[in-house]
């Protein structure tokens, strides 16, 4: 007994010092591995926030930005749920209860829980898919593909993400469990409606553009004024009456705004309906414009004009020698090609004829200007 | 006694290790205000990230799309290639090549080069400067147009993206063994 | 064919350097044309002309290569210019090309200044248009 007390202080001591380096060497690991994922977490966080700023910023995404964009969050959300994978697939089971004894109801609930999960991936994959039918791919007026998207499923991953993360910090087990499912389900959800636009955005830009039917070649050439009042015919669909082609012409289309001093034509055309009306009654008698009623639509050279759409390629070539300058711009689909020289007074659209030598033509138009 | 104190060290260890570690996947239920600190520390730390740029620290730069690489065994242009290599050598050819560069044999702009050097060796020393900074080329290159890029296969798009997630989260790693800007060189 | 980086301090230095004026048709006019000279002395020129010389732009007494200041006569005194604005699904690029006496230099804008190439016969100009639109020569 003597003997016993005597030394039991020291055997305490000793354990003391064991357990204080064990728990020690597991606080050390466990701090590393939350400071990684952490960090981690926050990294992947800043590139999509990168991301999205870029996307904001130049409307023409690389096709390959569609696909990062899952990707990130997919890595992310598998962290997220490596984090909470024990608490949502076991929930309050813990080793010590495998140790002991053993209760069939909890194998169950772990088969009930895992297989929910599923149900998150399935009716994630399917929402995406919805989603990702509504949002509109097209071309932009030089060949670029376009999406029209307001991006509310991110927002939706971002606030379950956000959630989730909250409560692996809180010690709520109970609420674990559904706000992971809420992230699983939005990660599937932003992965499937991004693969879905990638395809079609993939498939836009891969597929040749057909050009323009085989018809009267277009050639005119117009002064300034009706030039303009042409932009605003050409950017409506149908017919239009003089005042919602001056309410049109209010917001002009910067891409015809192709000379500086064509602004104030423009302010002109807007301010004096008589001009407007001088100006359609010019194009008119150019047949370039027919009026129905009340309403002025395109027609003829210029209705072929709308029906090109966009150009693959546009390329601008700029002479300049003596002090004088020069540019012609050669618009490029598929086979068909359109050369356009504006100047301070002027607006030539020439048509090349099918399988001509555009680069030719584009030399020769400005050669022949400069000689 | 040294054998008493063995067994009830024993017993007692494995007791206590087993506990351990069969609460250790309930340790995140008992958060202290250590834990609240470390998380906002790592805030603070990771949200500089948001300032750096990702591309910093890349070894290489992005492998062209094979449609880029096909493209690239042509020669592009016709241009006549003028033998500088040939010109840095002492001799017959490099004096020949200058002297016909004076006299605007091969162009105005060589003329113009080779009035502006002088002499020979001026012309030659221009010419290995050039050289050492792997300015010559022996033909005309043919860029990538970057206005109208071919579209890359979807394995390609893939991979890339993979590659720079899978290297921020690195970064990341990176930042949490401490070795921020000292992983090149420890 | 030589082909070099210049950025926009440094094509301002080699200017300055070489004394020559920025001609109406110069590309280098629209960046360059308001840019403030580069002090003599200063720690500005130091970086400038440590840069130039690692890249053989300048030599070891310090004088301008002479094919670097002859491509610098072509963009500053070209006697025409051609630019060539190109726009399509991946954005859009600028390419600068200055004729001088059957000669010419290619002049590529970008954000870390310009990209030379030199010299390019007048001749083959066509060809060099080509290779921007169609991405190579001619075939028919």
């Amino acid at each position: 007994m003597i003997l016993d007390t005597a030394f039991a202080p020291q055997a305490n001591l000793g354990l003391r010092i064991l357990s204080f380096f064990t728990t020690g060497a597991f606080f050390v690991i466990t701090l590393f591995l939350k400071l990684c994922y952490s960090t981690a977490l926050y990294a992947t966080l800043a590139e999509i926030s990168r991301r999205i700023a870029l996307f904001r910023q130049t409307r023409r995404p690389a096709l390959r930005a569609l696909l990062l964009l899952p990707a990130v969050v997919v890595f992310c959300t598998t962290v997220l749920f490596a984090l909470n994978l024990w608490r949502v697939v076991f929930g309050s089971l813990n080793l010590k209860g495998f140790t002991q004894a053993f209760n069939p109801m909890d194998v169950i609930w772990v088969f009930l829980r895992a297989g929910f999960f599923l149900g998150a991936v399935a009716l994630g994959a399917v929402l995406g898919l919805m989603v990702a039918n509504h949002v509109t791919v097209g071309r932009d007026r030089f060949g670029g593909v376009l999406y029209k998207n307001r991006g509310r499923y991110l927002a939706f991953w971002f606030a379950a993400f956000s959630v989730c993360g909250l409560f692996r910090l809180l010690p709520w087990g109970f609420v674990t469990y559904w706000t992971v499912w809420a992230v699983v389900l939005a990660a599937c959800l932003v992965t499937a409606a991004h693969w879905s636009i990638y395809a079609r955005v993939r498939s836009v830009a891969a597929a040749p553009a057909a050009g323009l039917p085989a018809g009267g070649e277009i050639a005119f050439v117009l002064p300034a004024r009706e030039a303009v009042a042409l932009s605003g015919l050409l950017r409506g669909r149908g017919a239009r009456d003089a005042e919602a082609l001056a309410r049109s012409l209010a917001d002009p289309d910067p891409a015809w705004l192709a000379h500086p001093a064509w602004t104030a034509e423009l302010r002109v055309l807007v301010q004096d309906p008589s001009a407007l009306g001088a100006a359609l009654e010019g194009l008119s008698a150019k047949g370039l414009a027919v009026k129905h009623g009340t309403g002025w639509s395109p027609a003829g050279h210029a209705a072929r004009l709308r029906l090109m759409g966009f150009a693959e390629t546009a390329a601008g070539l700029t002479v300049r020698k003596g002090g004088a300058a020069r540019t012609v711009v050669l618009h490029r689909q598929g086979p068909s090609a359109l050369l356009l020289e504006t100047g301070p007074a002027t607006l030539g659209v020439r048509e090349l004829p099918l399988g001509a030598d555009a680069v030719a033509a584009l030399l020769g138009s400005v050669d022949g200007g400069e000689g | 006694m040294a054998e008493f104190w063995k067994d009830g060290w024993q017993e007692d260890a494995f007791d206590r290790l087993r506990g351990f570690i069969q609460s250790s996947p309930a340790w995140y239920e008992n958060l202290s205000p250590s834990d609240v600190a470390e998380d906002a520390y790592l805030l603070g730390v990771a949200s500089t990230l948001f300032l750096r740029d990702e591309d910093a620290g890349a070894k290489a730069s992005p492998a062209p799309s094979s449609a880029a690489r096909e493209a690239m065994k042509l020669a592009p242009l016709g241009v006549p290639p003028f033998t500088y290599e040939r010109s840095l050598v002492a001799g017959g050819d490099a004096s020949a090549s200058y002297a016909g560069s004076a006299q605007g044999r091969f162009g105005a702009l060589h003329e113009e080069a080779a009035r502006r050097a002088g002499s020979q060796d001026r012309w030659a020393a221009g010419l290995d400067a050039m050289r050492r900074a792997g300015a010559l080329g022996a033909q005309w290159p043919k860029a990538e147009p970057l206005h109208a890029p071919p579209v890359a296969t979807f394995g390609e798009d893939m991979r890339a993206c993979t590659r720079a997630v899978l290297r921020k989260a690195l970064h990341a790693f990176k930042i949490g063994f401490g070795l921020w800007g000292r992983w090149e060189s420890p | 064919m030589i082909e070099t980086r210049l950025s926009l301090g440094e094509a301002r230095y080699l200017l300055q350097v070489l004394d020559l004026k920025l001609a109406p048709e110069s590309p280098l006019a629209d960046p360059l044309g308001g840019a403030a000279e580069v002090p003599a002395g200063s720690t500005a020129e130091a970086g400038v002309t440590k840069s130039l010389t690692s890249r053989g732009l300048l030599l070891s007494d310090g004088a301008p290569n002479p094919f670097a200041a002859a491509a610098m006569v072509w963009l500053a005194q070209p006697e025409k210019a051609w630019t060539l604005s190109l726009f399509g699904r991946g954005g859009a690029a600028m390419v600068h090309l200055a004729f001088k006496g059957g000669s010419a230099v290619e002049c590529r804008r970008d954000a870390e200044g310009f990209l030379l190439r030199y010299p390019l016969p007048e001749a083959e100009a066509e060809g060099w248009l080509r290779l921007h639109l169609d991405g190579g020569p001619h075939d028919s």
